[in-house]
């Protein structure tokens, strides 16, 4: 029988640049690489195309989805905001909502994020004429051939006030309420223990840490299957109003009376 | 060298140092309190300039909530873009406008580096885009027209001539030379008032400075 080589690998004649596509002019001084020119765009010098604006139901919706786990607050400033507020209260009111809890959102954003979508309209309390009163204008009448007269910035105060459709879309957030709490009675029956568990640690006056839910709920044997971890029961308490957090986890009113109900039965 | 003029002189570091922070990166909560109290010139006698300070001025003056996002958004479409075509943005780079392929670091770079070293000055380790940005040359006016200020102080009128020579080839050759290019593309590209007044202003001054250097080289040499 003949030696037939069934090798796939020759290092005869192998030239290691093959799958490049080097020409051998890169050496050349008088080379020079080609670069393909860059041409202005045909519609360069068009004005820039209006763009159709988005309906505020719309852009609502997508705010909404864009700051998960801010729902509430959203529909919150939107609610006191049914009745025009100045921007100044309105700043105060968020702070105070939120307490000690950690956003990425300022207050000043969440606001600009609401208007920008047509939650809330803005309302200039000062117009252009009462400015120009106000403003400081200034010259420097030590040398009249120097003198140039100044003004400063002045921002204009301001109101807030909610649309019908930011409206709408407070009131839907509001109606998954009802909804969450029936949850943690119905669907989520076999849970109980834990909701009611985590419920008592909550009622505590210090609060209740995210830490300190993860140790009493994750090895539970009830969470074993489905696998269910802290979060879900975290985030199901807070649908249903009966957790709220500034930092730490504290029990609601709603969860002072679920827990009420749940023992006396 | 009379008051008023080194009042002037003075008024020009000062002018190409907030033209130069303007480009320099977005409004941060230091720039945005020092532009709140700052005094906007109302009647300079030139008429790209009062529109430019006015319409920044007004920009500010209006209620923004989210002043700052607005215009760090703002200053990354105007001056960054999104695309690659060489046509998305105004791009702040004098490379850019002055070469038939739009691109960074070509000739202009290396124009005004060899400048920025002749006179002394090179850019800082942080500092890692190319030398030819507005910022910087705006920034190197600033210099030359402080260092002026400091030879007339010393009534070194031969230094000062020097410098001020040297400042008029610059805006000529240099600043003048393509930003009037980028003036129109910040037009284009941004959406709020403040740095299509930043346009204006600029502009506006870049002009109004050459006529004032013109006048004062041509000055001492008729004296």
């Amino acid at each position: 029988m003949e030696n037939e080589s069934t090798s796939m690998l020759s290092g005869q004649n192998f030239d290691p640049l093959q799958g490049f596509n080097f020409t051998g002019k890169e050496d050349d001084p008088d080379y020079e690489e080609y670069i393909p020119p860059i041409e202005k765009p045909d519609d360069y010098d068009e004005p820039t195309p209006v763009v159709e604006e988005i309906p505020a139901e719309e852009r609502i919706a997508a705010l909404f989805r864009g700051m998960p786990g801010h729902e509430k607050l959203l529909a919150h400033v939107i609610e006191f905001c049914e009745e025009q507020q100045d921007s100044e209260t309105v700043m105060s009111d968020l702070e105070a909502y939120r307490g000690n809890a950690v956003t990425l959102y300022s207050s000043d954003t969440v606001c600009a994020n609401l208007l920008r979508a047509g939650a809330l309209e803005m309302i200039v309390l000062e117009d252009e004429e009462d400015l120009e009163n106000n403003e400081d204008s200034q010259v420097n009448e030590e040398d009249e051939e120097t003198a140039v007269e100044t003004q400063r910035v002045k921002i204009a105060k301001f109101a807030y006030l909610a649309t019908p459709e930011g409206l709408a879309a407070a009131a839907e957030v509001r109606a998954e309420v009802p909804v969450a709490q029936e949850k943690l009675f119905e669907s989520d029956g076999m849970y109980l223990p834990i909701y009611l568990r985590v419920l008592q640690a909550a009622s505590e006056e210090d609060g209740l840490s995210k830490k300190a839910i993860d140790a009493m709920v994750d090895k539970d044997p009830i969470c074993a299957n489905p696998r269910r971890y802290s979060g879900y029961f975290v985030k199901a308490l807070e649908a249903a109003e009966a957790m709220t957090f500034d930092g730490l986890w504290h029990i609601t009113d709603y969860g002072k009376q679920f827990l009420e109900e749940q023992s006396d039965i | 060298m009379d008051e008023q003029l080194m009042q002037i002189m003075q008024a020009r570091v000062n002018t190409y140092q907030l033209l130069s922070r303007f480009y320099f990166k977005e409004v941060d909560t230091a720039f945005y309190q020092d532009l709140l109290t700052m005094e906007f010139p109302t009647n300079t006698g030139n008429e790209a300039v009062d529109k430019g300070y006015a319409t920044i001025r007004n920009y500010l003056s209006a209620p923004h909530p989210g002043v700052m996002t607005e215009l760090a958004v703002d200053y990354a479409r105007t001056f960054i873009g999104h695309g690659n075509n060489g046509y998305s943005a105004a791009y702040p780079f004098e490379s850019v406008y002055t070469s038939a392929k739009r691109l960074l670091m070509q000739g202009a770079r290396d124009e005004v580096l060899v400048i920025y070293r002749s006179a002394g000055i090179d850019k800082k380790d942080s500092w890692k885009d190319g030398e030819d940005h507005i910022a910087l040359e705006l920034e190197f006016m600033q210099i030359l027209a402080q260092r002026t200020v400091d030879a007339l102080t010393e009534n070194n009128e031969e230094e000062a001539l020097s410098l001020l020579l040297r400042q008029q080839s610059f805006l000529e050759d240099h600043l003048l030379g393509w930003f009037p290019m980028m003036e129109s593309d910040m037009k284009k590209f941004s959406k709020t008032d403040f740095y299509r007044g930043l346009a204006d202003l600029t502009h506006g001054f870049l002009e109004t400075d050459l006529e004032l250097v013109n006048e004062l080289v041509s000055e001492d040499d008729q004296a």
